[in-house]
């Protein structure tokens, strides 16, 4: 199945703006929003039909604190999956506890970015993060 | 009078009654008070009665006692040889014998006096020095009466010699005794005083009758001298047995008053020699524990019924204690076990005893205390969750408000006029003012969440980590930092080295000198460290001294200075965790000195 996009995984609406806005400045691909975890699961079931045009994303950013489904569950899930368990999933969260950190870790977990308060060092991240994944790195493309 | 006063009066009236035996003696068989048999009589039964009364001696007079019931068993036996000399009428052969065991009885009663007399817990000089010197007469009266009368190798012919020395010999012996007696008595007992103005007379009027009979050979009654110095060395005995009865009558009130007070006290005690073995242990050690006294005393090890986790940590501390110099009693909170298998939380109190190895420990029950901290612990740390929890929770919307007021400022700048733009500016900064403070705020909620680990830390390489990490600023302000050889202590490493960049950055902040200079020092306690950060800077108002260590406090605007006046609350509380304390000196316009404490043999949290 080809590779296509970003999937942003957050429930804080202004956040995923901000990731969609800035990484829609830095690169054209398409970049999608999913408000939870259920959203995603859904976004990755349809998908994975192979339905004509369908394609799974690149990279995926995902927030852990969210309702109905949180992060951790969203992890495990798309990690067991044998069709979608290579594709880098970066942690994008407001918590620093260690022990999140080495749960995410331990689910298969690519990168954890802890989310700044400052915008601007938010922005600077977003470019960070997407320079490293896109520019430096190689990922799979399908 | 007390009834063992009178018990020994009626001894003594026993012992009196023996010596006048021979006057029941029907006078065909013997001569009274000449024949050498009425003398050897009343000796003997001196010396029976003292071997029979030694029986029920205490312990500790038994050594003086046994040498006092020796002398009058020696002249009983010199007093016997006599009697078969004026009845063999072999003078001479004999007379050195008898002699010999005079002298020996009196050397016993000089060993007796001496062994007393060492055996005092108190030495004055000028007692000393007398006491020492009519020890030497004493002395050299019986080496005088001994020396003429083996010259002579005959009675008679230097009676009177021998008469003198004799009378120095009583002499010295008596002011010695009282001397000796004196030392041993402070409130001397009725009884006590009979037997010593008894002994004076007997022993003076013996000495006179006995004088005249040496003077006047017909002087008939010359026997009768030798009975008075028989009663007079059992009144000088009996002194002696209330001297001492009546000292060791007042120590024993005294040590029960102790013992008492050490039974019944409230906190339970204990008395531990080095191998922790428990040598004594009162009332209330047994039934806070439950066990029985015969479980205790010398076959308990304290540290069995201490908890298993914190028994090492216990040791380990006292081991340290002991290459320390002190008499400040050790106190720590730990947990035992009773007999029954319940826990106590107690707080233990180790004293320390002067050059031994013995410990006397108090052991008090905090139980209910420790309930009620274990509950403030708790409410402390919902708190503390609370906190944590509000302030992550405020970043969120934190961060969306800084991104929304960007892009508002950033998309519609055109649309605003200069006043908005302005507003959003000031609404930027304050969202990024209000991030710092729950930044802080943050990190002092995570300060005494559980997962600390202490561990022992070389703080010379924490300081050179530090000194690392902020060289650019030491560079740009020309910064000069001292620092000593800092010890390897028991610490947070993460939370000792915020201390410390917190100290050594406000040092340099506030310094407005041209070489802001730092000096680090530490001084070394028995229980603890203490921490020296001094800086040249602006110094700090005495009325504000307090002050600064509490949360956002700023003495000074924030544009001056910038940080959010968490800093020192931050190293307070980080201090607070490791049982210091922290205060600072110095004058405004001279700098300000930083000291903090932090105790030596913290192991965390037991």
């Amino acid at each position: 199945m080809p590779r296509e996009g970003i999937l942003i995984i957050d429930d804080n609406v202004t956040d995923g703006f901000v990731i969609k806005r800035t990484l829609s400045s830095l690169t054209h691909e398409e970049i999608t929003i999913a408000r939870n975890g259920l959203e995603a699961l859904s976004f990755f079931s349809q998908r994975l039909k192979g339905e004509e045009g369908s394609a799974l994303p690149r990279l995926i950013t995902l927030d852990l604190n969210m309702p109905k489904m949180n992060g951790f569950e969203v992890l495990e899930r798309i990690k067991k999956n044998s069709q979608t368990k290579d594709i880098p999933i970066i942690i994008l969260t407001s918590s620093q506890l260690s022990e999140e950190v080495k749960r995410s870790y331990y689910l298969g977990a690519n990168s954890y970015i802890v989310k700044p308060t400052d915008h601007d060092e938010f922005e600077k991240i977003i470019g960070y993060m997407y320079n490293y994944w896109f520019v430096f790195s190689k990922i799979p493309l399908e | 009078m007390s009834t063992k006063d009178k018990k020994s009066i009626g001894v003594m009236i026993i012992l009196f009654l023996l010596i006048l035996l021979p006057l029941i003696i029907p006078s065909e068989y013997v001569k009274i008070y000449e024949d050498a048999l009425t003398l050897f009589l009343p000796t003997f039964a001196f010396a029976v009665g003292f071997i029979v009364l030694n029986a029920y001696i205490k312990k500790e007079m038994k050594v003086l006692f046994s040498l006092l019931t020796l002398a009058p068993l020696m002249w009983a036996i010199a007093e016997f040889m006599r009697w078969i000399i004026n009845k063999e009428g072999e003078f001479i052969a004999y007379s050195l014998s008898f002699d010999l065991f005079y002298t020996i009885g009196f050397m016993f009663v000089l060993s007796a006096l001496i062994y007393h007399y060492y055996k005092q817990p108190e030495k004055q000089l000028i007692k000393h020095t007398i006491i020492t010197i009519t020890l030497v007469g004493a002395f050299a009266g019986v080496l005088a009466y001994y020396l003429f009368v083996f010259k002579s190798f005959s009675f008679n012919d230097s009676t009177v010699q021998i008469t003198l020395a004799y009378f120095a010999i009583d002499i010295f012996i008596l002011l010695f005794s009282l001397l000796n007696l004196e030392l041993n008595i402070k409130k001397s007992t009725f009884s006590f005083w009979v037997w010593i103005v008894a002994f004076i007379l007997f022993t003076i009027v013996g000495d006179l009758i006995y004088g005249i009979g040496v003077l006047d050979l017909t002087y008939a009654p010359n026997g009768i001298s030798d009975i008075l110095f028989n009663f007079s060395y059992g009144c000088i005995v009996m002194a002696f047995l209330f001297s001492t009865g009546a000292k060791s009558a007042k120590i024993k009130d005294v040590e029960e008053r102790y013992l008492t007070i050490f039974n019944y006290s409230g906190a339970a005690t204990v008395m531990a020699d080095e191998h922790n073995t428990i040598l004594l242990a009162n009332n209330q050690f047994m039934a806070l524990t439950n066990y029985p006294k015969e479980e205790i005393i010398g076959i308990m090890h304290w540290p069995d019924i201490v908890d298993a986790k914190e028994r090492k940590s216990i040791l380990l501390m006292l081991n340290r204690m002991k290459n320390v110099e002190s008499t400040k009693p050790l106190t720590k909170d730990i947990k035992l076990y009773t007999k029954k298998g319940n826990a106590l939380y107690c707080n233990i109190i180790f004293s320390f005893i002067p050059h031994t190895d013995i410990k006397v420990i108090t052991v008090v029950d905090i139980t209910e205390r420790k309930k009620l901290e274990v509950e403030l612990k708790k409410i402390n740390e919902d708190l503390q969750n609370f906190t944590f929890t509000v302030s992550h929770d405020l970043k969120e919307p934190l961060r969306n408000i800084s991104s929304l007021a960007t892009y508002l400022k950033r998309d519609y700048e055109d649309k605003i006029d200069e006043m908005g733009v302005e507003f959003l500016n000031t609404l930027v900064y304050s969202v990024s003012t209000m991030s710092k403070l729950v930044e802080d705020l943050l990190t002092l909620s995570r300060i005494g969440r559980k997962n600390a680990n202490f561990s022992f830390v070389e703080l010379n390489e924490l300081i050179e980590e530090i000194l690392h990490d902020l060289s650019k600023t030491i560079e740009e302000k020309n910064v000069v930092i001292n620092y000593e050889k800092l010890p390897k202590a028991m610490v947070q490493k993460t939370w000792m080295k915020q201390v410390f960049q917190n100290l050594i950055t406000n040092a340099m902040k506030f310094n407005d000198s041209k070489q802001p200079t730092i000096d680090i020092t530490c001084k070394d306690f028995d229980f603890y460290y203490e921490f020296i950060v001094k800086d040249n800077g602006i110094g700090i108002q005495d009325n504000y001294k307090e002050r600064i260590f509490k949360l956002f406090e700023q003495l000074h605007p924030r544009e001056s200075y910038g940080g959010t006046g968490a800093g020192l609350a931050i190293v307070k509380k980080i201090i607070k965790e490791h049982k210091g304390d922290i205060w600072v000196e110095g004058k405004e316009g001279e700098g300000s000195t930083f000291h903090f404490t932090i105790e030596k043999f913290f192991i965390g949290e037991l």
